[in-house]
């Protein structure tokens, strides 16, 4: 895929931007038909937001024709610059629209309702901390979306339950980091033997974020639907799990240098896992092709405390 | 159907692998240095690894004549990915694929291969924690097939019939008598429900897509029949000419070649009723219903063509009879145009118009739904008389989408009407990285998924549809076509003399 093509405008009101956007389309004439497979709301507050946001819309953006509203509070009314970027691949073009909102905090919601495509999917991806849940701004944009989708490792456990409690469908970046990890430790108990083990399981111990450890021993308590104690050694990412059941252990485990490492357990033979540690934009792409709520992920929430 | 204790009832399972497979299983390719292996099933099952959907306790056992041992194998399997696989070989990812790479040498005829097989398999086996499913894709040419089979079933290797599959490529015969003895000899080592039968039109997504097309939208499904569609035409047209298959193609010609399965079998997707869910049985029980409704192809109508010299999009290119290994009197057709009847209360009166051949003008394959033109029109006969009736167009390759022509006032002082195409391409809403149809069928073998696998009925019925038809055309001439046309005129004949025209790619 070639890199896009990106036109922009400069900031106009928020009654023009759709007008501003079909001119970017060459203007909509009789028989064209434009393709969009969903709304994507960008909360952006800091300038790491907007590095991320920046990463994120390259990288997705030609994979997925969508419309992207990135709101960033500032003061005044709400004023909005467009831009479309249209990506070219294999005979065929993938195009996004991106429309930047800059305004006064509490505005910002209604200025993206007015904007959504109608009846499509919408994602809200809330970067950085997330504020409390009596916040109005966090209320209607969550309101407004098909899914949620956050970061505990940014924002915590505490705060993304709460917007688990009003949102349709919630996804969380730190729980998808966990994917390979929850493979890997599945596969171990496959078989019959190893699943008996499972009736042993007394403690997990964890060398990685703390966040990460605390949704892998929520997801173990909710799927065997019983207390599992955690000990967790901090680290950057995960590198080490180790279940503790009864007098043996199952050990999953990154080796140094790639995106491999080892499983073993009693009366198993060590094999080779992928524990591959995707990047922010195929984290995020692949939270864009689901739709509703997760429920493993929403009772290993409940049970991560 | 698993047994007991099998993965899926592992409670941390829940929620893992979308899609993808999760019971530890064994893939045995025979003719795994063959053509078919190199450039399919190798790459297929590679990225199959690269997108996370293999089972996590899997394995890969080649099997063929040339003496290798397992790094020899992981070193030939390399080779073949970075020639054929759609993505990059990511050298990172390699060892861990490559460590599920295993070769066993042996010949098809004698059991005794068959046994170290099985003791291959065996041990492979136990080292990936045991209860593995089994598959044996036969990628050889199909004279090899029985022996295999009675290879495998005479080491056990067929049984558990729960865990066990066998994967077949076409052709299923050349004809119904074949295909039936085919089936039997598989039959007495295999249940039918462990045979999968690959053809690989069924994994393309865009044909996948007909499914979700029809059966996922109220808004078609209604006006889906004689009372609103005037005929169907099916068009799987290639530009290129037998290149260096001659001898294949001479033994099959275009009937056999693309007729009795791959056309066939998108025909009855567009054509048959909705199954009660999309599930093995259901799909193919009304796949089956239809073909059976299906009258038998006769040559009153039917048009056979054989290229002759001419020009694709401006090369020249040789008659048929001049191409290599090709006998100067040849009657092998390498082109159809048929008019198809189906006997059932929602299409009987429309026909199916299907066409196909080598050396035309582009390569394209697409449905295409005309539809009745409006009972009246209320118009004045200069302002609609440019109006042609609605038509809807799946377009299968290249391009693929959906287009619906219809009727829209032209911007003129006057009322005048005229055709629009309103076209959706499913790469503009798509563009991500489209899988392979052998990727699909695959982890559906994997994973035990036979829907979009053919059943034996309906490969013998189609074969029914077909054998007049190859019966009466043994003998004769078919008609030459100038490479890089649209056939022969006898074609637009056949359309004509129902008061219709093939539609223009």
């Amino acid at each position: 895929m070639t890199r896009p093509e990106i036109k922009t405008t400069g900031w106009t009101e928020l009654a023009g931007v759709e007008r501003a956007l079909a001119e970017l389309r060459g203007g909509d004439s009789l028989g064209s038909v434009r393709a969009t497979t969903l709304n994507l709301v960008i909360t952006c507050s800091t300038e790491e937001d907007a590095e991320s946001t920046e990463r994120v819309l390259e990288g997705i953006g030609g994979s997925r024709p969508l419309r992207a509203i990135v709101i960033s509070p500032s003061s005044g009314t709400p004023k909005a610059r467009v831009a479309s970027a249209c990506w070219t691949g294999a005979g065929q073009q993938v195009c996004t629209e991106r429309i930047t909102i800059h305004g006064a905090r509490a505005a910002l919601p209604s200025a993206v309702l007015a904007l959504l495509v109608a009846d499509l999917p919408v994602f809200l991806w809330w970067q950085g901390e997330i504020p409390d849940p009596s916040d109005s701004v966090l209320e209607e944009l969550v309101e407004a979306a098909t899914r949620v989708i956050v970061d505990s490792d940014q924002a915590g456990i505490e705060p993304v339950r709460h917007v688990d409690r009003m949102a349709a469908g919630l996804a969380d970046l730190a729980w998808v980091r966990t994917n390979p990890w929850r493979e890997a430790i599945a596969a171990l108990f496959d078989a019959p033997r190893q699943r008996k083990a499972l009736d042993h399981l007394v403690g997990l111990e964890v060398s990685g974020p703390p966040n990460q450890a605390a949704l892998l021993a929520g997801w173990l308590r909710s799927r065997l639907d019983r207390q599992v104690g955690l000990d967790t050694t901090r680290a950057k990412r995960i590198n080490r799990v180790e279940l503790l059941c009864g007098d043996g252990a199952f050990v999953v485990e990154r080796s140094s240098r790639n995106e491999h490492g080892e499983a073993r357990g009693p009366n198993l033979a060590p094999r080779a896992v992928g524990l591959p540690a995707p990047g922010l934009v195929a984290l995020l792409s692949g939270e864009l092709d689901r739709l509703g709520a997760e429920r493993p992920f929403e009772q290993a929430l409940a049970a991560a405390a | 159907m698993s047994p007991r204790g099998a993965p899926r009832d592992n409670p941390l399972r829940e929620g893992l692998r979308v899609g993808g497979a999760s019971e530890p299983a064994l893939f045995v390719i025979f003719g795994a240095t063959g053509d078919l292996a190199q450039r399919k099933l190798l790459p297929a099952l590679y990225n199959l690894a690269k997108r996370g959907l293999l089972p996590p306790r899997f394995g890969v056992v080649g099997y063929a004549r040339t003496e290798m041992t397992d790094e020899g194998f992981r070193r030939f399997a390399k080779a073949a990915i970075e020639a054929h696989s759609r993505t990059k070989m990511d050298e990172r990812f390699w060892p861990a694929f490559a460590s599920m790479l295993h070769y066993h040498a042996g010949g098809f005829d004698d059991q005794k291969h068959f046994h170290e097989l099985a003791k291959t398999v065996e041990d492979l086996d136990a080292h990936i924690g045991g209860g593995a499913h089994r598959v044996f894709y036969l990628s050889t040419p199909s004279s090899f097939f029985p022996v295999i089979v009675k290879g495998l079933g005479a080491a056990k290797l067929s049984r558990p019939a729960d865990l066990v599959r066998v994967v077949i490529e076409k052709p299923f015969g050349r004809d119904l008598e074949s295909a039936r003895d085919l089936a039997e000899t598989v039959h007495r080592w295999f249940q039918e429900r462990q045979v999968y039968r690959i053809d690989h039109y069924l994994g393309k997504e865009t044909v996948q897509n007909i499914y979700a097309f029809r059966f996922a939208n109220a808004i078609f499904e209604p006006i889906w029949s004689n009372s609103y569609v005037d005929h169907i035409q099916i068009t799987v047209a290639e530009s290129i000419g037998v290149e260096h298959r001659a001898a294949f193609y001479e033994e099959t010609g275009v009937v056999r070649d693309i007729v009795q399965n791959h056309l066939l079998q998108v025909l009855a997707l567009v054509a048959m009723e909705p199954p009660a869910a999309f599930e093995p049985e259901a799909v193919r029980d009304e796949k089956a219903k239809l073909l059976r409704a299906m009258r038998p192809m006769s040559f009153q109508d039917a048009v056979r063509g054989q290229y002759d010299r001419g020009y694709v999009a401006g090369d020249e290119a040789p008659a048929y009879t001049s191409e290599p290994e090709v006998p100067p009197d040849s009657n092998t057709a390498t082109y159809i145009a048929a008019k198809l009847e189906i006997d059932n209360w929602r299409w009987a009166g429309t026909p199916f118009y299907i066409r196909s051949g080598k050396r035309l003008a582009k390569r394209v394959t697409e449905v295409a739904v005309q539809f009745r033109r409006p009972p009246h029109l209320p118009f004045s006969r200069e302002a609609a008389e440019h109006l042609e009736a609605n038509s809807l167009v799946l377009r299968i390759q290249p391009d693929e989408g959906i287009s619906l022509r219809f009727g829209a006032k032209a911007p003129t002082p006057t009322l005048s009407i005229r055709s629009v195409n309103m076209d959706f391409l499913y790469g503009s809403s798509f563009l991500s990285d489209v899988p392979e149809a052998y990727e699909t069928l695959l982890l559906d073998a994997i994973r035990g998924d036979s829907t979009l696998f053919t059943r034996q009925d309906s490969v013998e019925r189609a074969w029914q549809i077909c054998d007049p038809l190859i019966e009466q055309w043994q003998t004769g001439q078919p008609q030459p076509y100038a490479s890089g046309s649209w056939g022969p005129d006898a074609a637009d004949e056949l359309m004509a003399r129902d008061g219709r025209r093939w539609r223009r790619p």
